[in-house]
């Protein structure tokens, strides 16, 4: 619940100046210019402080906005769970909301008048003005207030399916590396029950990695473990095709970064340079600090590709693993912004470098 | 590690489900430092058994039918002389509220033997921290060693790592390297308290020492210092990399104010 001003709750009322002019809406004196950019203002800033809707601590701000505009004793906002914001003196308006709320019409006594709002035609919440202003400004204001909150519903829908979008570019587990390392896991059971041990263990780190859904973001210490487990897997399916160095540098273990934005280019640098290579190859992961920044690389000695070809899987037309590069580049942009996408360096016969850096701190994400 | 080869512990093991039951016993059977393990497929069972059987510490399944491993834990916990409980769980939802009932630790099933081990170290170290008088005089800030017939002092803080050689140590510094007759194991008794750890069996590591871990993958683990690399084992990889993750969290290996020691 958020009480009524001047106690003033809202972190965005600090952004948001009293407006100067009082009752634009309410006098209908909307005559030059300027009076009409103040109330263009004014109801920027209502709309704005509504984008949370009614129960956010920013309503606080609607209200003594639409106070002004109405040139009213009080304002009131009430929210469908009951959560009520004022403005001016709080009016005892239980019984009018409630007849609001069971009628979804216009209720009135004496100088207080209560208005459903609506988004979409499903009742949202009360609006409730006191003192004499006209009723057809109340209306106004509770179609201006609809509007905002419906406004503030699809842009955080919006939100939601932008990151539901990332969540969805995750990358997938192969089903072709699981089933090789079971197989190969099965056959030390017999052979070597110690080893046959060690890999579940690692089969156990790598899955639970994999199927992380808590947070968005770990540390790089913890996304290097989940890359050490699936190379130690890959090794025991490929032998000594497979040739790994892993090296890192302690200060930047703590970095955080989203999840699995190493590991799928760890698996597209043993799936190209590696798996399909007569004698093997092998792969590099580093990780070091760069003055602010954490620069890590994944290499591979295999076959490489020409630059365009690069180019293209970046640009969403490739195939296969590459597209765990694309995907890891997006979510990196995503996250860190634009300029910090991946860096992939190759040639044909000249194989890969994929460079990825993140800055060692950023401001909002934190790994959990 | 000394401590769990001196004292050793009676653990109470309860899981519901069978085989995860006898695989931790086996592991806490095969764990240095624990003398007596029984084991439980219930809560209830488990709450019969432990006034007799006065474990010191309950490594405990969370889900099991009936009461739970949090609602154990609970009554437990208003025991006078409780035993730790370390909670071993699929799951990782919980944690939260494990913690909240004072366990000592939190192990994600399947088990490795090194993280076993490095909860029993926890449990030891809960269990010493009342009993064990602390300990006022830093005895060995300084190492006298034998230098062309005159004692000269080797400070700790220029340390990188130590390297046992049968009774004595190796001491490696950036001005070359001392030998000093002392075991392994007393030299880090002393020195684990203020940024050494244990990696291998012959070796005790500064942790700010470290410049780099280098990974075979196939099992070889190195952490490269600036006097050499030093070979870390399997069992003591788990917790170099907590500690290390530890230290660059608070910063201590920042803008290449690397510091040489406290």
């Amino acid at each position: 619940m958020v009480g009524a001003d001047p106690g003033g709750v809202a972190a965005g009322d600090a952004q948001m100046p009293v407006p100067r002019r009082r009752g634009l809406l309410g006098r209908r004196a909307a005559s030059g210019a300027g009076e009409s950019m103040d109330a263009l203002a004014v109801g920027i800033e209502i709309a704005t402080a509504l984008r949370d809707g009614l129960a956010a601590p920013a309503a606080a701000g609607a209200t003594r906005r639409l106070r002004g505009l109405l040139d009213a004793d009080a304002v009131g906002l009430i929210g469908l769970d009951g959560a009520h914001t004022w403005s001016g003196h709080e009016v005892a308006a239980d019984a009018l909301v409630d007849d609001v709320l069971r009628t979804d019409r216009r209720a009135a006594h004496g100088d207080v008048t209560a208005l459903p709002l609506r988004v979409r035609d499903e009742p949202a919440g009360v609006l409730v003005v006191a003192g004499a202003v006209p009723d057809a400004a109340v209306r106004k204001a509770a179609e201006f207030v609809s509007d905002a909150l419906h406004r503030g519903r699809l842009e955080s829908s919006a939100d939601a399916a932008e990151q539901a979008e990332l969540r969805a570019l995750r990358a997938e587990i192969s089903p072709h590396f699981v089933y090789n390392a079971l197989t190969t896991i099965a056959s030390f059971v017999r052979s070597d029950a110690t080893r046959a041990r060690e890999l579940l263990l690692d089969f156990a780190l790598y899955i639970r990695h994999n199927l992380a859904r808590h947070g968005e973001y770990t540390t790089l210490a913890g996304e290097f473990r989940a890359v050490e487990a699936y190379l130690a897997l890959a090794r025991s399916v490929l032998g000594e095709r497979l040739r790994v160095q892993v090296r890192i540098a302690p200060e930047v273990l703590p970095v955080a970064i989203p999840f699995l934005a190493l590991q799928p280019l760890v698996e597209n640098a043993v799936q190209h340079g590696v798996e399909h290579r007569e004698g093997g190859g092998s792969v590099q992961v580093s990780g070091e600090a760069q003055g602010e920044d954490c620069v890590i690389a994944v290499e591979d000695d295999g076959p490489g590709m020409s630059p365009e070809r690069a180019e293209d899987v970046l640009a969403g037309r490739g195939t296969g693993a590459s597209l765990g590069l694309l995907n890891v580049d997006r979510r990196l942009r995503a996250v860190f912004g634009a300029g910090y996408g991946l860096v992939i360096e190759t040639a044909p016969g000249a194989g890969t470098r994929v460079v990825v850096r993140v800055p060692r701190f950023h401001p909002g994400v934190v790994a959990t | 590690m000394t401590a769990a080869a001196t004292a050793g512990l009676r653990v109470l093991v309860v899981d519901d489900v069978a085989p995860a039951l006898d695989e931790m016993c086996q592991l806490l059977r095969e764990a240095p430092g624990v003398t007596s393990v029984e084991a439980a497929a219930d809560a209830l069972t488990a709450l019969r058994m432990i006034p007799t059987t006065t474990p010191d510490a309950v490594f405990l399944d969370i889900s099991m039918p009936g009461m739970d491993g949090l609602e154990l834990a609970g009554l437990l916990g208003r025991m006078t002389d409780p035993p730790a409980i370390v909670f071993v769980t699929a799951f990782e939802q919980h944690a939260v509220s494990a913690y909240g009932v004072g366990a000592v630790d939190y192990l994600l099933k399947p088990v490795s033997a090194e993280r076993l081990g490095a909860a029993l170290g926890r449990v030891h170290r809960v269990r010493n921290a009342g009993a064990a008088p602390a300990q006022a005089v830093d005895e060995l800030a300084a190492v006298p060693v034998e230098l062309g017939g005159r004692t000269r002092f080797v400070r700790r803080a220029d340390v990188r790592f130590a390297e046992a050689q049968g009774d004595y140590v190796r001491l490696h510094t950036r001005n070359g390297s001392h030998l000093v007759r002392i075991p392994i194991s007393r030299l880090e008794e002393h020195w684990r308290g203020v940024g050494y750890v244990r990696v291998h069996r012959s070796y005790l590591l500064a942790v700010h020492a470290v410049q780099e871990l280098r990974s075979d993958v196939s099992g070889g683990l190195l952490a490269h210092t600036d006097v050499g690399d030093v070979p870390v084992s399997r069992r003591h990889a788990r917790e170099l990399r907590d500690r290390l993750l530890d230290a660059a969290t608070r910063g201590e290996f920042d803008s290449g104010a690397r510091r040489d020691g406290r």
